[in-house]
């Protein structure tokens, strides 16, 4: 469930002007956030009928744990307080991801004193650090990426329950970085004829370099780049992937000539950015809006993927 | 084993150990046994035995606990419930979020102990149960260990009580708001009806009754400390009868004693005075026979004054006449049962004329008859037991003479009651205050006479004269019996001076816990008030919590400041007004690092817009490098030097 927009657009104002925003920064008074969780709320229950009870008995002793009681709600908001204040963040990198896969943001913490159980969640990404103490400590947080675009980091809530969970301490960090979640790649033929594996046209298929249509016993003298580690790993056993090659030497990957729905043929386009990065063949791309020119290597590709991912 | 686990088993065992007098030896133990059984399991999670065998086994406890404590005791059954539902809660407790409802759950029960126990002990083992849940909490947050989950629950504890004290003290006392039921806990060694034909022991507890102190007058012993008077006889037994309640007006003749008496808990609501007694502390009542008694707070040590016309006799109130009704009540007596007794009374009657030498042959009869005083009497359980003890046994302690001489004197046409309450007390060096223990109760006789007033009859002065000087651990000739006949406890061990030693200033510590704590009230509050800032006590009071908030805020102010502060490195702060200048001006570009900003990156820019500035900027970066960099010490007239270049440089 999602609040309605004007909320969503007052709470967006509400935390600029509280300076969550930057790539660097270090919680203060006004970026943090206290409220009781529903245990510091029975908490407050209990000491009320520890009260009650104390009264009607006219019992002292009663009464001192109760306000004892009471007076643990106070000092457990400031001692959750001054666990989070002083914790510095600053960003380090966004690795890209693709849909239905996982982006992950890199930062890096550190505190003027020591922070204790900070969790920190991104949409649905989740990490906790049991200590921070003034030795810079890298966070990663691994985002699951639900949907294909560009777009920029989410706000990240830095939330602690310490010490005892009666109250959640929290504050937010916005990013200022973009980061693109690539088409999740679907395998499918190009529509289009300059770039057609082979055996559309009734010839024999040949032995190449596409996707692995099939994996294979390595045979001496087959080309190393080719083995698929991640078996040998595995199974210490040497495999091979088998590909299909492209015929042409170059490429051109047009989303124009490619049918079905935008999504649909954006994966498509991402699905042969791969293979063909892996084949080495240079590709050209044309998107609605944005042509990419021919080019080859892995930046190449990354910038195409990229901008795959920035269409909208 | 998880440490959560262990915390609330440790705080649930430490609950039941001091509830465990309270319920039957049966019930405690099976409570102890589920805990245990927890905390076995608690091993490994997955043996954790599960919810509806748990509630199983919970239901047979419960039938237990209704068949061993019944429903009449409503507050016993209460909490017994209580604790038995936390421990099966905890028995089968798997998920976080049931162990911190168990942790919550074990706060209130380690309250409830407060209704029955409230002494120094009681209080200390509340503060480690407390410490113990928040340990429980901490370890659910962070898995920490041991070490750090104490250290971080005491930690917070101590920071705590100060705030928890404030508002103990500040805050006003409000009346209970609806009455509660009395949680019967408090145990007397005085029962309303006195038939002692039936115990062979006496004797056996050691348990403090009150403690005295004198504020007029001196305590000269015999002291007879009264708290009830039987006047109802029926069956060989005498029995409390309803009685009127003063008005306060009343008057008993010129005070002889005053004292502040501090009372523990009891299971009736008698209190204890000297001779004719009254009392104005709020929750006292006073009777038409110069008895005291509370209307409420039975479970509870309560501190009073009374003021008493001591002996009795001397009470101006009841020497020439005795209403109406009191008349009768104190002579009708059974012509039928104890026929040797009857006989006993006529023969002294005819013998001798008037009723004080009859009451002084009566004295004779004891003392030549051989009577003996003991603590452990045969049972004379027969129709006739006052016959039977009168002239077949002739052993038995303060309660066989009290309840044989009432009926002997009553049988003579005079009227007479029996009495009972506690005889003598001993002195405490230390604080001049006379304690009672529960083996000075004792019984004894009050006949009336036109002119003379109520005297006293005691029968075991005959027999035992040394009772009647202070109390029985005192007396010599019967310190072996009393040794003997008393279970086991402090005063056992006082032959060992150590022991005696550690018990006199154990109960010394438990007087000033409750002198300063458990009777802290309003009064108290308000003469605190007084005492501190004399005058109003209400304005005061608001006066003292202001000041506390104040205070309290000052402090957090000045923290913050420190933490603050040191945040700061020489000269930060000019360097961070320029940053201000420099983004009000437009010369810097406002952007969240700007702290991590070199100062040249920040006066460059600023010494290029205004040149006419530039070497006032210059002599800053100078000085500033100068501390920065090279970290030498910034000397007052450089900090001067520094704020005046600044003010220039921002002009």
């Amino acid at each position: 469930m999602t609040p309605p927009k004007f909320i969503r657009r007052w709470f967006e104002q509400f935390l600029k002007s509280r300076a969550h925003f930057g790539n660097q920064l270090r919680l203060k008074h006004k970026q943090i956030y206290v409220l009781p969780t529903p245990l510091g709320g029975l908490l407050f229950m209990t000491a009320c009928l520890i009260l009650v009870l104390g009264i009607n008995y006219q019992n002292n002793l009663i009464l001192l744990f109760a306000y004892l009681c009471f007076g643990l709600f106070i000092t457990n908001i400031l001692h959750g307080y001054l666990n989070l204040v002083n914790l510095s963040i600053r960003f380090l990198n966004v690795s890209d991801g693709t849909a239905g896969e996982h982006y992950s943001v890199q930062f890096q913490c550190h505190a003027a004193r020591k922070v204790r159980m900070v969790h920190f969640h991104l949409q649905g990404g989740h990490a906790q650090k049991a200590l921070f103490t003034q030795n810079p400590e890298n966070i990663t947080l691994k985002v699951p990426a639900k949907k294909r675009g560009a777009f920029n980091i989410p706000r990240i809530t830095i939330d602690t329950l310490y010490p005892f969970g009666f109250f959640r301490v929290w504050s937010y960090v916005h990013f200022d970085a973009k980061v693109h979640v690539y088409p999740s790649p679907v395998k499918a033929a190009l529509n289009d004829q300059t770039a057609l594996p082979t055996d559309l046209d009734g010839e024999k298929p040949v032995h190449g370099d596409e996707d692995f249509s099939e994996i294979r016993d390595y045979q001496k003298g087959e080309p190393i780049n080719r083995i698929s580690w991640k078996h040998f790993a595995r199974n210490r056993q040497l495999l091979t992937s088998e590909f299909i090659s492209y015929q042409s030497q170059e490429c051109v990957l047009d989303y124009q000539s490619q049918s079905g729905s935008k999504e649909h043929r954006l994966s498509v386009l991402a699905y042969h950015v791969y293979a063909l990065e892996r084949t080495g063949t240079p590709f050209s791309l044309r998107l609605p809006g944005q042509t990419l020119a021919l080019g080859q290597g892995h930046h190449h590709s990354i910038n195409a993927l990229r901008a795959l991912s920035e269409v909208t | 084993m998880r440490l959560v686990d262990v915390c609330l088993a440790l705080v649930l065992f430490s609950v039941m150990a001091q509830l465990f007098v309270e319920y039957p030896l049966m019930y405690g133990a099976a409570l102890a046994l589920v805990t245990l059984w927890g905390l076995a399991s608690a091993v490994d999670a997955r043996s954790k035995p599960s919810t509806w065998f748990g509630n199983l086994v919970a239901m047979g406890t419960l039938a237990v606990l209704l068949l061993v404590v019944g429903v009449s005791e409503s507050v016993l059954l209460f909490v017994g419930l209580y604790v038995q539902s936390v421990c099966f809660k905890l028995l089968i407790a798997r998920k976080d979020r049931q162990y911190r409802s168990v942790a919550l759950l074990t706060l209130l029960a380690t309250c409830l102990v407060f209704l029955f126990k409230q002494d120094l002990l009681a209080s200390v083992l509340a503060m480690i149960n407390l410490v113990l849940v928040l340990m429980a909490l901490f370890a659910l947050v962070t898995h920490a260990d041991m070490a750090p989950a104490a250290k971080q629950a005491s930690i917070s504890v101590l920071y705590t009580l100060p705030l928890g004290l404030v508002l103990f003290m500040v805050l006003p006392r409000l009346p209970a708001f609806w009455q509660l039921p009395s949680t019967g806990s408090a145990k007397t060694g005085l029962a309303t009806e006195v038939n002692p034909y039936s115990i062979s022991q006496l004797a056996d507890s050691d348990e403090l009754v009150f403690s005295a102190e004198f504020l007029r007058g001196t305590p000269t012993m015999p002291l007879y400390w009264r708290a009830m008077v039987h006047e109802g006889y029926q069956n060989n037994t005498w029995r409390v009868l309803p009685s009127r309640e003063l008005n306060g007006d009343d008057d008993f003749g010129p005070a002889t004693h005053i004292m502040s008496i501090m009372a523990e808990p009891s299971a009736i609501p008698w209190l204890y005075g000297l001779g004719a007694s009254f009392s104005n502390t709020q929750i006292l009542k006073t009777t038409e026979d110069g008895l005291v008694k509370r209307s409420r707070l039975l479970g509870q040590t309560v501190q009073y004054e009374v003021t008493s016309v001591y002996p009795l006799s001397q009470s101006a109130a009841f020497k020439e006449t005795l209403s109406e009704e009191s008349l009768r009540a104190n002579t009708s007596i059974s012509k039928t049962d104890n026929p040797k007794a009857i006989a006993l009374a006529h023969s002294l009657k005819n013998q001798y004329g008037s009723p004080k030498a009859q009451i002084a042959a009566l004295w004779q009869y004891y003392q030549n008859n051989g009577f003996r005083y003991t603590l452990s009497p045969p049972v004379y359980n027969q129709a006739n037991a006052i016959d039977a003890f009168l002239f077949e046994g002739r052993a038995g302690f303060c309660g066989h003479y009290a309840n044989a001489t009432a009926f002997i004197i009553r049988q003579l046409g005079i009227p007479a009651r029996v009495v009972s309450g506690y005889l003598g007390g001993e002195p405490d060096e230390s604080t001049g205050r006379i304690k009672v223990y529960q083996y000075d109760a004792h019984a004894w006789v009050e006949y009336w006479q036109p002119g003379s007033g109520w005297q006293r009859f005691d029968a075991t002065a005959v027999v035992a004269p040394d009772r009647l000087n202070g109390s029985l651990s005192q007396s010599r000739s019967l310190e072996q019996e009393f040794q003997d006949n008393l279970s086991f406890g402090f005063r056992k061990l006082s032959n060992i001076a150590m022991f005696n030693w550690l018990r006199l200033h154990l109960e010394q510590w438990d007087y000033e816990w409750t002198h300063w704590v458990l009777s802290f009230d309003n009064d108290k509050q308000n003469s605190l008030f007084n005492r501190i800032f004399g005058g109003d006590s209400a304005l005061s009071r608001a006066g003292v919590f202001l000041g506390a908030l104040l205070a309290s805020a000052f402090i957090v102010a000045v923290l913050v400041l420190l933490a603050r502060k040191r945040n700061y490195k020489p000269l930060d702060k000019e360097l961070l007004t320029l940053v201000r200048f420099g983004i009000k001006t437009g010369t810097l570009e406002p952007s969240a690092d700007l702290s991590n900003r070199t100062a040249s990156q920040i006066l460059t820019p600023l010494m290029k817009r205004y040149p006419n500035k530039q070497s006032e900027c210059e002599a800053f970066l100078t000085l500033f490098n100068q501390i920065r960099y090279k970290e030498q010490p910034l000397s007052a007239s450089q900090q001067t030097a520094a704020r005046r270049l600044i003010k220039t440089i921002t002009e």
